[in-house]
């Protein structure tokens, strides 16, 4: 086999949009894989579930199963795509593109035929010429060959290009993401209030984190967490400071940073993303009295004991961070005077759970935590997003183009028959939305009886 | 007057128009068509004033909460920021109000221009199934999470109701086309198909192997409080995970219906050939199918409704909580309820073709009619999922640092995207115009449902949308 034959085939086999429908069916596969399977899990987390010698831990490994949308497999599906978009538009754009400026404008019986919609129909010349007036517009293509007279009229010529625009959009997006993936950091730093920091856990591949050190150091400065009276967050903010490695006097930048305001420094930006009471420190607000009575203000840490006046005790023992959708919990344990312990659980969103539905000896009320936060602070730097978003712009456009615009043709031949009457051919090739194209075909001919 | 109110009017109008809508498939008279769309359109009208009311609701309660928080009282431009910022889509209750809004929405514009009063009767049974699971969860409004607190919200859930609509209603006139278009697809085929596609979505009821393995249908136990019902589980590694019990008959039931569907399925397929319209033994065998689900549909409801006291295995009861008595409701397997109602829904409608072929085929729209239709809902569809996809990146870019993470909910919506991709380029490359895009199309409904409420639902892992979950 000659290069030049191999050349050719490989062409013509990535340039195929037979390829095009078999990875989308391939991508389609591997993304409903990585939805069924927890991708947030380690290998070894997965490995332990299943047994480590069989055929399946294999192809586990193999494949790449707890990591499929970095795995080789799915690269080279991607690859493929990437490929086949590129080869497609280098096989089908310059052909279009002659195509859009050199049509064929002369309706022959062959493009006559080969016409989706075309009429033919033997009528006086004032007729025929009334009809070519108010189809074809006065600039449009007009010419006579001997007797013969021919026009040609064509809409929107340029929305055959927007699949392509689509396409290189498409190419643009997956440069960015590509490019995200090997030369970016999307990683997480938690910063204790007062505390400083400077290096980005980032989760790499197989699920396991890996440590980025930055050039200059995170402070924490302050925590403010405001929640509504029910405990769940209102809303959340870190004042941050950044200093040089050698100097903790000056800062070089400072914002205070909430959910949808960042700071940006040096190519890096620095999201609020989440926060963390720091375990050990966390003081347990509880408000006890007698059933029904008044009751007066514990702080308490895990396990620390509330006496009351009857030698009865009452130890929160454990915290539920989400009690089955009704938010945060205290698991509570009451030890009366003669050493007999239960175990109730007050709700922070509930007040009212406790003295009307247990109905104990005594109220416990859990107002909330007093307690040190750590911020979590997502760390980002996206090489050229800009791309990425130019990309999303081109998907637009090629997305108006091709699905709002048709391109539409209308030919129309005049054949002298007698000095009177002749014999008009109109014909219509329509690229998309057909059905509208036969209604209007219809519309404009429906006066014509062939 | 509060939003349940206009909702309600609604769904008494849409079921007024459901009712003329199929009454009037008999009599064709142009009159009661336009009746029972003025009637939709109208109570379409309330449905949106409900959803503005809903909206002022949340504001209000999103002022009063910032209020009580702060102690500050909020005044003109500040209160208006608050007040609007909690749009009536942000919990599962909003959202699946908002879905069948969206999808009632879609038929009424392909009503307008194409005339497709047959599709309403499924787009409104489909949009009053959407209420109906709704009424069903926790509707109470909670002030929202921070990370929803952004204008992107609008934009991006908009688009995505109306991309998930016109997907549905492509799926509806791809089902019709395939009823109508006999010769390229006999009765027999398409309601073997039927059975085929009943067998998978039961399994998929059933939790699939966990069914297979000990026939037992579980379902959520609850425990009754103030006229709410509470989730009842137990507390393992300081997390609450929910307490699972065995609706008593249905596992059994389930998995005779499968037999049985899958017995139909063979026979119908087996019969393509030979006929258009099943008859004898191989129609017997799809009538059987539908009544096991039906029986399924009743086990599951009776005892959803009578079990009242349910006793558990006294090893575990003592560390369930709360404590009891213990029940089961509606809500302890109201998401099967809405699939179930699916299954049923197409399963009664292809029985009604087998018995009544050429009445109904008549009724049906051109095939043409029906095909473009399909098309055009599919060219929205993949255009405004497109709009979902970047405006989610874009969100995801300014509020969390990347563009795109494979989150579970992203990676569906990626999933529907490139299937509706998958149409359009196999229609303009092998020019599948007929059945076999109007089989893709189908199939992006499921998907839709996959990839928009499994997620929520929690049947995939776990990822960052999950707090518009109940």
């Amino acid at each position: 086999m000659g290069l030049s034959l191999l050349h050719h085939r490989l062409f013509a086999f990535f340039a195929s949009l037979k390829l095009t429908i078999i990875i989308l069916t391939l991508l389609l596969f591997g993304l409903i894989v990585g939805m069924f399977w927890d991708q947030t899990l380690t290998l070894q987390e997965h490995l332990s579930s299943i047994s480590q010698t069989s055929l399946f831990s294999q192809f586990f490994i193999f494949f790449e199963l707890d990591d499929v949308f970095h795995s080789w497999w799915f690269s080279v599906v991607i690859l493929l795509l990437a490929l086949n978009l590129i080869a497609c538009s280098i096989e089908r754009l310059p052909k279009i593109w002659i195509d859009i400026h050199h049509p064929e404008r002369i309706l022959t019986e062959r493009l006559f035929k080969k016409a989706a919609h075309h009429i033919k129909a033997t009528m006086p010349f004032t007729q025929a010429m009334r009809f070519i007036d108010k189809v074809f517009p006065e600039k449009s293509y007009r010419i006579c060959h001997d007797d013969d007279f021919y026009a040609f009229h064509e809409k929107h010529k340029y929305a055959r290009t927007g699949v392509y625009v689509v396409h290189i959009a498409l190419l643009m997006i997956m440069f960015g993401s590509m490019a995200t993936t090997n030369l970016g950091i999307d990683g997480m730093m938690m910063i204790v209030e007062g505390d400083q920091e400077h290096s980005v856990h980032i989760k790499g591949p197989g699920g396991l984190t890996f440590q980025h050190e930055l050039n200059f150091n995170v402070v924490c400065r302050d925590f403010r967490l405001k929640s509504f009276v029910d405990g769940s967050p209102m809303a959340f903010e870190s004042d941050l400071a950044i200093f040089h490695k050698n100097d903790s006097v000056n800062p070089v930048a400072t914002q205070t940073i909430r959910v949808n305001e960042p700071l940006q420094y040096e190519g890096y930006t620095f999201y609020q993303a989440s926060y963390q009471p720091m375990s050990g420190d966390s003081q347990i607000r509880l408000s006890i009295g007698p059933h029904g009575g008044t009751r007066k203000n514990y702080t308490l840490p895990i396990g620390a004991k509330a006496q009351m006046p009857d030698q009865t005790s009452l130890i929160p023992i454990e915290v539920i961070q989400d009690y089955g959708g009704l938010g945060e919990a205290v698991k509570i344990q009451q030890v009366s005077k003669d050493g007999q312990a239960t175990t109730f659980v007050v709700f922070r969103q509930y007040p009212d759970f406790d003295p009307m539905v247990r109905r104990g000896e005594w109220d416990v009320f859990f107002q909330g935590f007093d307690q040190v936060y750590a911020t979590g602070v997502s760390v980002a730097r996206v090489p050229f997003i800009a791309v990425v978003f130019l990309g999303f712009v081109f998907m637009f456009i090629g997305l108006f183009m091709a699905f709002c615009m048709s391109h539409r043709r209308y030919f129309v031949s005049v054949k002298k028959i007698n000095e009177e009457d002749c014999e008009l051919s109109f014909a219509g090739i329509a690229r998309r939305h057909p059905h509208a194209f036969a209604d209007e075909f219809q519309k404009l001919t429906n006066w014509i009886k062939p | 007057m509060s939003s349940v109110f206009w909702y309600n009017s609604c769904i008494l109008g849409y079921v007024l128009a459901l009712f003329i809508y199929s009454f009037n498939l008999g009599l064709r008279k142009s009159f009661w068509r336009r009746l029972a769309t003025i009637i939709v359109a109208s109570s379409f009208l309330l449905q949106t004033i409900g959803m503005v009311f809903r909206w002022m609701e949340a504001g209000h309660i999103e002022v009063a909460a910032v209020e009580r928080a702060t102690s500050e009282t909020l005044t003109g431009l500040s209160r208006w920021l608050v007040f609007t910022q909690h749009p009536p889509w942000s919990n599962l209750y909003e959202i699946m109000v908002y879905m069948s809004w969206g999808i009632v929405l879609v038929f009424l514009v392909c009503e307008v221009k194409w005339r497709v009063r047959f599709m309403g009767i499924f787009a409104l049974l489909i949009s009053l199934t959407a209420f109906g699971v709704a009424s069903l969860t926790d509707g109470v409004i909670k002030p929202l999470v921070p990370a929803l607190k952004s204008w992107w919200i609008m934009v991006h859930v908009i688009s995505a109701s109306i991309a998930y609509a016109a997907g549905t209603l492509a799926a509806i006139a791809s089902l019709l086309y395939l009823v109508k278009a006999k010769d390229k697809l006999p009765l027999t085929a398409l309601s073997s198909g039927m059975m085929g596609l009943s067998v998978f979505l039961a399994l998929v009821l059933g939790r699939g192997f966990s069914l297979l393995s000990d026939a037992a249908y579980r379902v959520k136990l609850l425990r009754e409080m103030g006229g709410d019902y509470i989730g009842v589980g137990k507390i393992i590694e300081e997390k609450f995970v929910p307490y699972y019990v065995a609706s008593p008959g249905v596992g059994p039931a389930l998995l005779i219906a499968i037999l049985l569907c899958l017995l139909a399925s063979v026979v119908l397929f087996k019969a393509r050939k030979k006929s258009d319209i099943p008859t004898g033994w191989v129609k017997i065998s799809y009538f059987a199918g539908v009544l096991a689900m039906l029986t399924v549909a009743i086990i599951m409801i009776s005892n959803d409704l009578l079990m009242t006291n349910v006793t558990v295995d006294a090893k575990v009861a003592p560390s369930l909580l709360p404590p009891g008595p213990w029940r089961l409701a509606l809500q302890s397997n109201m998401w099967d309820l809405g699939f179930l109602c699916f299954i049923l829904l197409g399963q009664i409608f292809i029985g009604l073709v087998i018995l009544f072929p050429e009445k109904i085929r008549a009724l049906l729209p051109s095939v043409n009619q029906l095909d473009r239709v399909a098309y055009s809902n599919i060219m929205v569809a993949f255009s405004l999922v497109a709009v979902v996809l970047v405006t989610g990146a874009l969100w995801a870019h300014y509020a969390w640092g990347r563009y795109w993470g494979w989150d579970p909910k992203e990676t569906g919506a990626l999933v529907i995207w490139l299937n509706y991709a998958l149409y359009l380029h196999t229609r303009v490359t092998y020019g599948w115009t007929g059945t076999r895009s109007a089989v893709i199309a189908i199939l992006g409904f499921f998907i839709i449902l996959a990839g928009f409420l499994g997620v929520n639902l929690g049947w995939f892992a776990n990822g960052l949308h999950s707090y518009g979950s109940a």
